[in-house]
């Protein structure tokens, strides 16, 4: 066998990596979870800083007490490790892009693919926007909460304030680790990958992103973990639409070409030219 | 190559200085005092105060001042815009609280209320509504500051 030829198995490998990372990011929330808001609530009342901030505006515990209950219970977002689901799938779409040719055929997978693109493009384009709208208007909703002095601030620490960070860190090293283990694998299967410039900055902003939101999660006392969990998710988001819109512009490209070419009449050569990914044709160079 | 290096180096150094210090919670975990960032995020959201012609046609409201009679209770429906009310009791002793849909009632302290520094009081409720309740046997004054 040659050094540097196409080892499938690794390659299979790798896109399955990167579909239990995106798995594991839209599964997260199912896992992880703040205690019960009872429980919140009384240990929000029983806090030494919520002790201080009563006493500085001469509030009585019962009345503390009352606003809390009357509150509607309500559990902190989460949006950040779920956001990560976006570019982990826009990995998972540009890998299978590259990566059916080379396993399945040109012949099969050569007309689909520019239609694959715009279609996956534009449905992370809508996600992320989604996204980004959701996680902004909850961004603002906590910090105009716990800016509202001393009442709004206890409705925060009693709904907001208790983030599972031990849970999230756990998902936030899995993403990671499988993100770094996706570009381990390609590499296995075949060092030309490497030079895919778009895969790997596709790879490497994954990770980046990954490792923005665990720090995120981890540079602020615990009870402002859920504003900084909200701006991880809008800057994962807006980093999302733009490498989405990215795939589906170069989707629609794939597609003209592909319709140029059929009307010249080229039906057997299309399959190969206008919808080859970079990667395959670094790959077969 | 030899000059890329120290440039990164140096934002590197920069970005972790900011993040360092303008990181929400940087003052202790105080949560009176949540931070730069989050100072500044606020900064942005739009600040609206309860004016008299927001309270002009409802009950017990007159040019501004709200008079409650003995035993009597007054409530003021408050415009969902408006996100600060910075009211003062000039006379009586009144009982005063604004609640709304998704959060628990506030309940407003009379030094809160106090004429000579009266502090505003955040409206962060959909469907917020004043609530007053005069508790003495005078009646109840109190103006929007």
């Amino acid at each position: 066998m040659a050094a540097d030829s196409l080892r499938k198995p690794f390659l299979v490998a790798a896109v399955a990596v990167v579909l239990v990372a995106l798995l594991a990011c839209l599964g997260s929330s199912m896992v992880t979870g703040p205690p019960p808001f009872a429980d919140r609530m009384a240990q929000t009342l029983s806090s030494p800083q919520v002790t201080q901030l009563l006493d500085t505006y001469g509030i009585d515990a019962g009345d503390a007490r009352d606003s809390l209950q009357g509150t509607r219970p309500d559990n902190p977002p989460g949006l950040g490790i779920p956001a990560l689901a976006l570019i982990e799938g826009l990995l998972l779409l540009v890998l299978v892009i590259t990566a059916a040719p080379l396993l399945v055929g040109d012949r099969v997978t050569g007309v689909l693919t520019g239609a694959v693109s715009i279609i996956g493009g534009l449905v992370v384009l809508l996600a992320a926007i989604a996204t980004a709208i959701v996680s902004f208007t909850a961004l603002l909703l906590m910090v105009s909460l716990l800016l509202a002095v001393p009442f709004g601030t206890l409705a925060y620490l009693a709904l907001f304030g208790s983030f599972d960070t031990g849970g999230a860190g756990v998902f936030t090293s899995l993403v990671l680790g499988l993100t770094l283990a996706c570009l381990v694998l390609l590499m296995l299967a075949q060092q030309r990958f490497l030079r895919g410039k778009g895969l790997m900055l596709l790879l490497a902003t994954a990770a980046l992103l990954t490792f923005v939101t665990a720090l995120l999660h981890s540079i602020v006392p615990g009870f402002l973990v859920s504003i900084t969990d909200a701006l991880a998710a809008l800057i994962t988001a807006v980093v999302s639409a733009i490498w989405a819109l990215l795939v589906l512009i170069g989707g629609i490209v794939a597609a003209v070409r592909v319709l140029n070419l059929a009307r010249q009449g080229g039906g057997g050569a299309l399959t190969r030219d206008a919808s080859d990914p970079p990667a395959r044709r670094q790959t077969r160079e | 190559m030899k000059r890329v290096i120290p440039i990164i180096a140096v934002i590197v150094l920069l970005v972790a200085t900011a993040l360092t210090m303008l990181r929400p919670g940087s003052h202790g975990g105080d949560p009176q005092r949540p931070g730069a960032l989050i100072d500044v995020v606020g900064g942005l959201l739009p600040v609206r105060d309860v004016t008299s012609a927001d309270v002009a046609s409802q009950p017990c409201w007159q040019q501004g001042t709200l008079t409650v009679p003995p035993a009597g209770t007054c409530v003021t429906r408050l415009p969902d815009p408006a996100t600060r009310l910075t009211l003062c009791v000039v006379a009586g002793q009144p009982d005063v609280r604004v609640s709304g849909t998704s959060y628990g009632p506030q309940r407003l302290t009379l030094e809160q209320l106090d004429c000579a520094g009266p502090r505003p009081i955040s409206l962060y409720d959909d469907g917020s509504r004043l609530q007053v309740t005069c508790v003495g046997l005078t009646p109840c004054v109190l103006r929007l500051a």
